[in-house]
């Protein structure tokens, strides 16, 4: 714990120094900024007086993130002249990793898209053979959209085929605006736009369930974003059986995207498949039936069971919010089952006296 | 309490008139995070803010919103190569002390001014080439207001940019300084409150006072060293020596308010650590 | 288009089983927490303090997970009466929502549009409340103090901090609390006989009345009539088909993805002893649903504003019955503030006094 108040910096706080000989002793990471100081004669009677060291003037050439390789090669020259200061530019922790320093900042509402994150957004606009997806859900938040294009999507039918023009204008029909889509990122522009897939089967609209968003930092990067809430974390132990028959009680899929959407709703169930797959032969394409699959599960109405258990674990997601915990599936079935034992209603767990207690569990 | 007059100000046993001593800044809060990020809770946006923070000097108190960076609505807006700078300070009817006064943000001359002189702090320290074609707002609600709301307004919003994650080359802190003299004895005080501004000016807010006192709001990034803003409107009398001591006062109490605020913001990054670690009993509740 | 129309669907049928997405009952309020002046001790866990030491009175409203904060202060002073009404007090009411963003607004592409929405908004909760909420708020005979001449001003002013669904009944619960929690000092007027030719007849310069002020502040009272102050509820009206006809059924204290599928919104503000204050219907919440369109004609989801007429009467009745349950989740949660914070449980406040407060 000492440890990491120890490595704690605040923006402008000297990270390391380098002298010009060795040519660095550290890599940039994110989160600093590099200044050269060049020693010059100085007048300012002023400036020196009051702080007592001599940080007089500085040359400020800076290189930050957005500089790339090529331009630092042609500095190189210039820069070789003066000693070097890494200074963070963000408030956070420290990481070193041989030579590389950056800083990863406390702050969780900022999310940075790498290759490969599960990012649930909506479609805010149309046009120009690509759409518009908001990554934080809301106009004002602190990242910008990233871009799905029209060559990023499987087209209905699971055809793969060239996009012709005809499919440019129907492109509303796939995804309009307002919609759930969950999706992969490609790649990250240079400017930090994210380019967004959907080619593999598991992403695409979503449908019937429960959106609900946390600080992006409160989910973690792990190996698989799309959890499974058992429905036997549901049941009590010695519960009566008076469960009634037709009403199915399944369990639940969470999808915890890493802008903080998160999407809760039934997954589907076995016997789906089953029955889907009783004329399977191999000419089906398997994205077919997976799209019929996911059609039946829009079209068909939750049960009144299944409602609650989506709304138990709606609120667990929330109570994991308010005392600012890792949302990851274990968490969330500890705050479920803390609620089922203290036989809580769905309704109260957001009260804050059971907030505090639901979430005793996660905190040692 | 008696009328304020100047020769009151610095009675016998040199106190203020809020009890302070002329080189003690006023009792300064800060929390971060004051109204929590966007990512509240629900499918749909309900305020978009990436960062806050409410900072209270005295019995000043000044809220500070950042929201950004977003996309420019406007391409005839957006700047190629950076982000720009949107700044608004505003403040509630009821923050002056006595009579209520509404201040329409857009043409109240002493609010445009102030929203200007921010942005003008914030824009040598953000590090704005970062985000090409993108906007960053930065709103400042004027709570209370007892004397140095531009300097609540500049800290609250280093603060707000820290909590919302937006990189800085430095922390922007700011303070007031002053000199009477008074009976031929000159007196520099720092950071002060609404009656010893109204009493230093003349006037409540700024400008031509009499000579022979000099109020000084003044920012500075103080790590680094520099003077970010200095606004002096009076004359000064001492000639340029006396505006170089106001200011040396006015520096030192700038680093003892980024003391402050750097304690702050390690208390809470150490707290938001540990919550996401699970390990403490510490919980962070909005 | 801010939510799809399967999130909508989802959202109804929810509320058509009785049990919202978030677990509520359809008639069920969210646990708001109040801290007005007189109990500090609830308001110490969260930065934005709500006792304004500048004002009068002044109360927060706060619901946990930080969706929605409204400060309000009142602050007084006497002026003259307007002419037509001589003998009454006035109370004035300004909203400031320039820091919530939202849910109204549409895209960033003009910001001239978005600063009149925000405008239009303000404004409409303002002349919301100057109808439902003003004429009831306060005994304004009361704030007389020389009938003709002096009289309370009572300025109400709102500030929208952040708001997530129903704005109009948090500002009703603010300005509520905060006229509660207001304090007057004691004046009376002194009357001379001899006033009739505007000579002060006593040393240089003093006016015609002249007034004693009560400056003990344990002597200072809240203006009369503020506890029969009324609240505002809101019920959205969501339709759904049910067996070839359309089903509208009501919920009360809506979030702001319900607000959205409401297909429209009636505003009743009800005093304590359960009479009905005022009835303001509003229209929609906005999304358009095309399937539903078809089938039913206009009246299903969207923004029309049309509801059958018996649907009303029914409504009001709703809305009575579910006022009084906010009356009893804001007195008890002003009397658990007042308890001091060690026994009781409500609000962070208590929870968090064994552990850290970040300042």
């Amino acid at each position: 714990m000492e440890s990491i108040i120890h490595n704690f910096v605040l923006p402008g706080q000297v990270l390391a120094t380098s002298n010009s000989e060795t040519d660095g002793g550290f890599l940039r990471g994110h989160g600093t900024y590099i200044e050269i100081v060049q020693d010059k004669e100085s007048d300012n009677r002023h400036a020196t007086k009051a702080w007592g060291n001599d940080q007089s003037n500085y040359n400020v050439v800076m290189q930050t993130d957005g500089d790339d390789a090529s331009n630092q090669e042609d500095d190189n020259d210039t820069l070789k002249t003066g000693p070097q200061r890494l200074i963070a530019s963000l408030a956070g922790t420290v990481q070193r990793v041989n030579k590389l320093i950056s800083v990863i900042p406390t702050s969780s509402s900022v999310y940075t898209g790498q290759v490969g994150d599960l990012i649930i957004g909506r479609i805010i606009g149309v046009g120009g053979s690509r759409w518009k997806v908001s990554l934080t859900c809301s106009h004002n938040g602190s990242t910008r959209e990233g871009q799905l294009p029209l060559s990023g999507v499987n087209l209905p039918g699971g055809v793969q085929r060239i996009r012709t023009s005809e499919d440019v204008l129907a492109m509303r029909s796939l995804y309009k605006e307002g919609d759930l889509v969950s999706c992969e990122v490609q790649n990250v522009q240079r400017d930090g736009t994210l380019i967004l897939h959907t080619r593999s089967l598991r992403y695409g609209k979503l449908e019937n369930g429960v959106l609900t968003t946390v600080p992006p930092g409160l989910v973690g990067r792990r190996k698989n974003h799309f959890c499974t809430i058992e429905g036997k974390v549901f049941e009590k132990e010695g519960a009566n059986d008076m469960q009634i028959d037709d009403e199915e009680g399944g369990d639940v899929d969470v999808y915890l995207g890493l802008n903080g959407g998160i999407w809760i709703q039934r997954k589907i169930p076995s016997e789906w498949e089953n029955t889907q797959g009783m004329d399977r032969d191999s000419r089906v394409p398997l994205a077919e039936t997976l799209q019929k699959l996911r059609q039946r599960h829009a079209s068909t109405r939750v049960s009144t069971l299944m409602r609650e258990r989506i709304a138990r674990v709606r609120n667990a997601v929330e109570c994991l919010r308010l005392v600012q915990y890792q949302i990851c599936p274990e968490s969330i079935e500890s705050v479920v089952r803390a609620s089922l034992m203290a036989d809580v209603r769905v309704g109260h767990m957001i009260c804050p006296e059971w907030v505090v207690q639901l979430t005793e569990g996660t905190r040692q | 309490m008696a009328s304020l007059r100047r020769t009151d100000i610095l009675s016998l046993i040199h106190l203020r008139s809020d009890g302070r001593r002329p080189n003690e800044i006023r009792h300064m809060t800060c929390h971060l995070g004051a109204l929590p990020s966007t990512n509240c809770g629900s499918a749909l946006p309900t305020s978009g803010c990436s960062g806050s923070a409410l900072v209270s000097m005295g019995l000043t108190q000044v809220l500070c919103v950042v929201k950004g960076p977003c996309d420019v609505g406007r391409r005839s807006e957006e700047l190629p190569d950076r982000a720009t700078l949107e700044v608004i300070v505003r403040t509630t009817p009821f923050s002056p002390p006595g009579d209520r006064r509404v201040a329409n943000p857009t043409t109240d001359r002493r609010l445009i001014e102030q929203s200007h002189l921010l942005q003008t702090a914030l824009s040598a320290s953000i590090l704005l080439h970062l985000y090409p074609k993108s906007k960053i707002t930065v709103t400042v609600m004027v709570l209370a207001d007892d004397g140095g709301r531009l300097e609540a307004a500049i800290n609250a919003a280093t603060l707000a940019l820290m909590d919302a994650g937006i990189p800085l080359k430095d922390m922007v802190c700011a303070c007031s300084a002053g000199r009477w003299s008074a009976g031929g004895v000159d007196e520099i005080v720092v950071d002060l409150n609404r009656r010893e501004i109204q009493a230093a000016t003349g006037m409540s807010g700024g400008g031509g006072g009499t000579s022979d006192t000099i109020y000084l709001p003044v920012a500075t990034m103080p790590q680094r060293g520099n003077v970010v803003l200095a606004q002096c409107e009076s004359r000064l009398s001492g000639g340029a020596e006396a505006f170089g001591e106001v200011l040396d006062v006015a520096m030192k109490g700038c680093q003892m308010v980024m003391e402050i605020m750097a304690a702050a913001v390690r208390e809470r990054g150490a707290g938001v650590w540990k919550a996401k670690e699970g390990k403490a009993d510490v919980m962070l509740v909005e | 288009m801010a939510i799809s129309p399967t999130e909508a669907h989802y959202i109804i049928e929810s509320s058509l089983h009785d049990f919202r997405i978030d677990g509520r009952s359809r008639l069920e309020h969210r646990p708001y927490s109040i801290s007005t002046k007189s109990n500090n001790s609830t308001s110490s866990s969260t930065a934005v303090s709500s006792s304004l030491i500048l004002s009068n009175g002044s109360s927060r409203i706060h619901l946990p997970g930080s969706t929605t904060d409204i400060l309000c202060s009142v602050k007084a002073d006497l002026v003259r009466p307007s002419p037509n009404k001589p003998n009454e007090g006035v109370v004035e009411v300004s909203v400031d929502s320039s820091l919530a963003g939202g849910l109204d607004i549409v895209k960033n592409s003009n910001a001239g549009a978005q600063k009149r929405q925000l405008r239009e908004r303000e404004s409409t909760i303002t002349s919301l409340l100057q109808r439902l909420v003003v004429p009831h708020a306060v005994n304004y005979k009361a704030l007389v103090i020389s009938p003709g001449k002096y009289v309370w001003r009572l300025c109400v002013d709102i500030v929208v901090l952040r708001c997530d669904g129903c704005v109009l009944d948090a500002c009703a619960m603010a300005m509520r609390e905060g006229l509660r929690s207001t304090l007057l000092p004691r004046v009376s007027a002194v009357v001379r006989s001899d006033d009739k030719d505007g000579f002060a007849s006593q040393g240089g310069g003093s006016s015609n009345n002249d007034l004693i002020v009560e400056g003990d502040i344990r002597k200072a009272l809240p203006p009369s009539g503020a506890e029969e102050c009324p609240l505002v509820v809101t019920l959205s009206i969501l339709s759904a088909p049910q067996e070839e006809r359309i089903r509208h059924f009501c919920i009360v204290d809506a979030r702001t993805e319900e607000e959205v599928c409401a297909s429209s919104r009636v505003c009743v503000s009800v005093d304590p002893n359960g009479m009905v204050c005022g009835v303001h219907t509003l229209g929609g919440g906005g999304i358009v649903d095309e399937a539903m369109n078809e089938e039913f004609g206009v009246e299903g989801f969207g923004i029309s504003s049309s509801m059958p007429m018996n649907m009303l009467s029914e409504v009001v009745n709703t809305a009575g019955g579910a006022a009084k349950n906010l009356y009893q989740l804001l007195d008890s949660e002003k009397f658990a503030g007042d308890s001091k914070a060690e026994d009781d449980g409500s609000g962070y406040g208590y929870l968090l006094q064994n552990q850290l407060i970040i300042q």
